[in-house]
């Protein structure tokens, strides 16, 4: 199944952003190989050189490493995981808020809503 | 790859040709069997001439449209090959033109010759019934004579008529499988009626190289004896000198026309060719 | 290494009033998947037609791997035109052979392959095969050459969603550093995120030559929705 992608915003940031997920969610755990540049543009459906690019970029943030024999690790640093994972929770918090902002909701509201929400749900 | 390529344009025309042949053989054997081979000079009446007349006429047809169509079919494969949607196949594969068209040269003559050793065969057949056997064995000296067998060309052998004859006919087949592609290129030139445009061609092409021949020939003096001997059947005319003389002369006009037309199809398949 | 393809002031004109492909300079490297964009009637036919000297150019030159078209650039191009160009007598199996015949980097055992993956029957003639299966045949036996470069014109055109699938993942399947792949389409949205590059083809003559990824940075916007802006009626 190919990726879904956003049309208007370049690939290899929905790529990385994508791999991030999937890293934060646990399907590749600390330590894990990734698959090929080839394996994942396959199975993103997209161009061999976009993913390259995507995965090249998460290197340069060391969230992956490359190690020469065994292709591209996930990195046991805990702490940078859970840096990113808190990244991520605070980008979708902010477009929450943005959206909550604009149907015209306080922040108290907000939270009230939410609490309630939450407790709902369990 | 010239092998391969002749391999596949004999496969295309092999779909059709082979049963056309026997079936014009075949056509010959029953005519033989029911109509010439049953003729009884004894018994011989205007009735009998009649449907004699209309035999012949009848494997006359049949052997040109064999002839007709074994040239049509090797043009049909030339034109789809080379310049339909298939061209886009023909003109991607890793093979120069000239290649292809020596390819489609040597396939189309090989069907050519066939076709002319079959009618050949289909000729005796009808004609050669044993009554015929029998009155040419019979007249053997004066048949030679009439033709001319006589002099220097006395002592011509079967063989080495039969082998002048293959030649020639080999010749002819080159010759018209050159013109049919000649025409087919040609028609490529005329934009959008390239059908129509290749027919043209054919007719064209085939009246100028009668007008050469007719020209050339009256230049040599031949022309005229013909007209002269059939009519007064002059006693010095020797048939076989007369058509050695024909033979040489169309050999060599034949030799030119294709070695030009020739050249001119590789021109127009490598300079000239946009497939649309 | 040579560019794969190179054109220098190339022009095609079928009459003399004009131009379908007007003076066309480009350099394309290999390693890449290009799209060949424009509406129709835009040059693009023609151009690849000129890649693959089933035309004959003008004026100007093009070369492949620093040739002009012939004998040896036939070798290294696998080109898939927008038509049938199958001799319909012939079965699938047939015309496998007849590809392992002529060119030495076929394999045949790909193409089976992907004739089996898609459930295509290689006893069957051509002329019994649908317009789409068709398609798909020439695709699988374009695609089964190790080639420089592929010339796929139109190959998604006439094919059902789920093939069309098939079809692209087959091409980046076929992705290597050293070939090029280069495909004239006008289903841009699907497309789209296998392209390195793509090349905007105008009134024949070329009017953009940007990354997918340079596109999406520097406008904010699909190649797509940009295509519609730059070809708009």
């Amino acid at each position: 199944m190919p990726w879904d992608l956003d049309n208007n915003r370049p690939i290899y940031l929905q790529l990385m952003e994508r791999i991030q997920l999937d890293i934060v969610s646990g399907v590749y755990r600390p330590g894990d190989r990734l698959p090929s540049v080839r394996e994942l543009a396959l199975e993103a459906a997209v161009n061999p050189n976009t993913m390259q690019k995507a995965l090249s970029e998460l290197e340069r943030s060391g969230i992956v490493y490359a190690k020469r024999t065994s292709g591209r690790l996930i990195t046991e640093d805990e702490a940078m995981l859970k840096q990113l994972k808190n990244e991520l929770a605070q980008e979708h918090i902010h477009v929450f808020l943005e959206k909550m902002d604009k149907l015209g909701f306080s922040r108290e509201e907000i939270l009230a809503l939410t609490q309630e929400q939450l407790k709902e749900v369990e | 790859m010239l092998t391969k390529l002749i391999r596949y344009d004999m496969k295309s025309l092999n779909r059709f040709l082979p049963v056309l042949h026997i079936f014009v053989l075949l056509s010959a054997i029953l005519i033989r069997l029911f109509v010439t081979g049953r003729i009884n000079p004894q018994s011989t009446s205007k009735q009998i001439d009649f449907i004699l007349v209309l035999f012949f006429i009848l494997y006359f047809t049949i052997v040109t449209a064999l002839s007709t169509g074994t040239y049509l079919l090797a043009g049909i494969r030339f034109y789809r090959n080379m310049f339909t949607d298939e061209g886009y196949l023909t003109k991607t594969l890793p093979v120069a033109n000239s290649t292809h068209l020596l390819s489609k040269t040597i396939a189309g003559s090989i069907w050519g010759t066939i076709n002319i050793l079959c009618i050949y065969l289909c000729t005796y057949i009808v004609v050669y019934t044993p009554y015929i056997k029998s009155v040419v064995a019979d007249n053997k000296e004066e048949i030679l004579m009439e033709f001319g067998f006589t002099g220097k060309y006395a002592d011509l052998s079967f063989s080495t008529v039969l082998a002048v004859l293959l030649f020639f006919s080999c010749l002819g087949s080159i010759s018209s499988i050159i013109m049919i592609y000649a025409s087919v290129a040609l028609g490529q030139l005329f934009s959008s009626h390239r059908v129509l445009g290749a027919v043209v061609s054919y007719f064209a092409i085939s009246t100028i190289t009668s007008v050469l021949t007719l020209a050339i020939m009256a230049l040599f003096g031949h022309e005229t004896r013909l007209i002269v001997t059939a009519g007064s059947m002059e006693s010095n005319f020797n048939f076989i000198s007369y058509m050695i003389e024909v033979m040489k002369i169309s050999t060599i006009l034949m030799a030119v026309t294709s070695v030009a037309l020739y050249s001119m199809i590789y021109y127009i398949m490598d300079k000239k060719i946009n497939l649309i | 290494m040579n560019p794969i393809l190179e054109c220098y002031g190339l022009t095609k004109s079928y009459n003399k009033m004009y131009n379908a492909l007007n003076n066309l300079n480009l350099t394309l490297k290999r390693g890449q998947i290009i799209g060949l964009l424009g509406p129709n009637g835009s040059g693009k036919t023609t151009f690849i037609k000129l890649i693959n000297d089933v035309l004959v150019p003008t004026k100007g030159e093009v070369r492949i791997n620093g040739m002009t078209p012939g004998v040896e650039t036939k070798k290294i191009i696998s080109y898939l035109p927008e038509r049938t160009y199958l001799d319909e007598t012939m079965k699938v199996k047939e015309i496998i052979t007849y590809f392992s015949d002529f060119y030495d980097n076929f394999s045949a055992d790909r193409a089976y392959q992907m004739l089996e993956d898609l459930q295509i029957d290689t006893n069957a003639r051509l002329k019994t095969l649908s317009k789409g299966t068709k398609e798909k045949v020439q695709l699988i036996l374009v695609m089964s050459r190790d080639a420089d470069l592929y010339v796929l014109d139109e190959p998604i055109g006439g094919v059902d969603p789920a093939a069309r699938d098939y079809i692209l993942s087959t091409i980046l399947n076929n992705y290597n550093e050293n070939a090029a792949i280069l495909i004239s389409t006008h289903l841009i949205h699907d497309i789209e995120n296998i392209l390195d590059r793509v090349l905007f083809i105008k009134q024949g003559q070329l009017v953009l030559n940007a990354t997918v990824d340079e596109i999406r940075t520097e406008q904010g916007k699909s190649v797509d929705a940009l295509f519609r802006e730059v070809f708009r009626c």
